[in-house]
């Protein structure tokens, strides 16, 4: 048995990775917006999905005009995610202005209501759209980079097997941690940076070093849902075929993710990521194994779900989140 | 010259009245205090006049015009700057980012070009922590730079907000009593600072203090308040000697007797 487990072992790593990586930025919108509003942004889910779907239109639309053959495929791949993170950077924008301001003094759950409200709208609203102008709501486009390669692990001795991916596994993985790397000295570094800080922490006193709090929270939404977005475009670019419903379960695992890192904390919800996606995918390939064939790899969400409901009993803080006492 | 200017001044809240009529014209340059006992609507006081709470009626006017109506981030840009009698510091930020915070009107960069990294940001990112350490060194903070500023000693953390509030560059500084909880050498040091800010930068100060050697060392000008109605005004001597202050602060009795 443990030979299979090694047998797997770099496959699952490097799966892991890429999976880690999509939950790691996903979960980076829900802890931003989370530190800012106090709001969980059901929604999120959906600006990913959205992003995916954008990333995949304009692929389509390159593809059609005839103009993938004539650029490089890194141009192709930079003009895709930033019209995706355009688009769904400002989508995040508003639907804060249209489905969370109004309701910024009413209590937490009227927000929570309305954020998974516009969950529903977005999934509907892609749908539509996709299937008005394909027929199905099944958007499949040719992908950038997927030459595989083979890490040939299995050299390096024991039971180790090889690993297989693609060249775009190799970008999707560089580009998400170029994003939160990016992401980290924004908010560490600079005075917008500051001031996201500032508001988090105290919405009030911010208002008085003449921060501008509704222009701050824009901007965090604006930051969160490009990153979703970005990370949707990574994610079509991987898979290949995208549904108006991807954002739904991967958005509560993403939300797991920051749960688990410390809700509100960035660096929490990038270790999450990596931890749930790490899991899941060695779940998906040993599931099997290590029951002796009464559970299969399609039982590996039940692990994303265990430890949202762990850490919520035990440490709902998080691992890295500060436990914080009710302002009076 | 009068900078700051309030005019039938009212607020209430749901019964209560907070605030009830305060006319009163600051002296530009000056230190001006404002006393009275406990709930005399001291704070309400500085609550309106930086933008938290909205007048229910009368006017407030900075350099002649009104600022009635203005959210709190206005009137913050317009020069009026501020600390809290409890301490309202960025906790679980560092000392040098919470006055970075309090210069943040002054730093020009907008969104694009921090989220772009232009080299024009970098460079006022870069003078801005030198004058955010200048400030620091001026009110004796250079050495906790970079700690966290809830880890400060209370003295200190009085201090910090005051650099905050100047990092603004204001007009009119409100310090809501800075010498609560200080200790007698914190507060000489304070009042020091305070002389010293006003003699080199000619800032207007207006100050709430319970502290009455602070309060008749300092101040220029006295307000009284009282149930929220101005009771008296002037320099220190000529409210020392008001018989509705000492009512206000020990009872009537105090004055019969006295």
């Amino acid at each position: 048995m443990i030979s299979d487990l090694l047998h797997s072992l770099p496959q699952v790593l490097v799966d892991g990775l890429t999976l880690g990586a999509v939950y790691a930025v996903v979960a980076i919108g829900y802890t931003l917006v989370y530190g800012i509003l106090e709001l969980i942004n059901f929604a999120h889910g959906e600006i990913f999905m959205s992003g995916a779907f954008i990333g995949t239109a304009v692929m389509l639309m390159f593809e059609s005009a005839g103009w993938l053959g004539a650029m490089p495929g890194w141009l192709a791949y930079m003009l895709i995610m930033a019209a995706a993170m355009l688009v769904t950077g400002l989508m995040g924008v508003g639907i804060e202005r249209v489905a969370y301001r109004p309701l910024r003094s009413a209590p937490k759950l009227i927000s929570l209501i309305s954020a998974i409200g516009v969950s529903f709208f977005l999934q509907d609203l892609v749908r539509f759209i996709a299937e008005l102008s394909t027929g199905s709501y099944l958007i499949s486009s040719s992908t950038l980079y997927n030459d595989n390669l083979q890490l040939r692990v299995s050299k390096l001795g024991g039971s180790l097997g090889d690993a297989f991916l693609k060249t775009n596994t190799v970008i999707l993985i560089v580009v998400a941690v170029l994003l939160m790397v990016g992401l980290d000295l924004f908010v560490k570094r600079t005075k917008w940076g500051i001031a996201m800080r500032a508001v988090a922490q105290d919405r009030e006193t911010a208002a008085l070093m003449s921060i501008n709090v509704n222009k701050v929270i824009a901007l965090t939404f604006f930051i969160g849902s490009a990153l979703g977005g970005a990370t949707g475009v990574l994610f079509a670019q991987q898979y290949g075929t995208v549904d108006p419903f991807i954002g739904y379960v991967l958005g509560i695992k993403a939300f797991t993710a920051a749960v688990l890192g410390g809700i509100g904390s960035i660096r929490g919800a990038m270790f999450g990521g990596l931890f749930i996606g790490m899991v899941e995918m060695f779940a998906s390939a040993n599931l099997g194994v290590l029951t002796s064939g009464n559970f299969g790899g399609e039982y590996k969400d039940v692990f994303a779900f265990a430890i949202l409901i762990v850490v919520l009993i035990f440490k709902p803080e998080g691992l890295f989140g500060k436990a914080v006492k009710e302002k009076v | 010259m009068t900078i700051l200017k309030v005019a039938g001044l009212v607020k209430r809240f749901g019964g209560v009245v907070g605030m009830n009529g305060v006319d009163y014209a600051f002296p530009q340059g000056a230190i001006s205090a404002i006393i009275g006992p406990n709930g005399s609507g001291k704070t309400t006081f500085f609550n309106l006049v930086s933008g938290i709470y909205t007048p229910d009626e009368g006017n407030i006017e900075l350099e002649g015009k009104s600022i009635v109506k203005l959210k709190p981030d206005r009137i913050a840009r317009l020069g009026i700057a501020r600390t809290f009698q409890n301490i309202r510091l960025f906790g679980k930020m560092t000392v040098l980012e919470n006055v970075l915070c309090g210069m943040h009107l002054q730093l020009k960069a907008g969104l694009f070009g921090t989220l772009l990294h232009l080299p024009f940001v970098k460079r006022e990112e870069a003078g801005a922590a030198l004058e955010a350490y200048r400030l620091l060194e001026y009110v004796g903070l250079a050495e906790f730079l970079n700690e966290q500023a809830d880890s400060l000693p209370y003295g200190a953390q009085r201090r910090l907000e005051i650099a905050r509030a100047m990092a603004s560059k204001p007009k009119v500084l409100l310090l809501d009593e800075p010498a609560a909880g200080m200790n007698p050498r914190e507060t000489l040091e304070l009042i020091e600072l305070i002389k010293r800010i006003q003699k080199e930068t000619s800032l207007t100060i207006l100050l709430i203090e319970h502290d009455m050697r602070l309060v008749m060392g300092l101040a220029e000008r006295i307000m009284v308040l009282d149930y929220g109605t101005k009771i008296a005004e002037g320099t220190p001597d000529e409210i020392r000697a008001n018989p509705k202050v000492i009512e206000a602060y020990l009872g009537k009795s105090a004055v019969a007797k006295g």
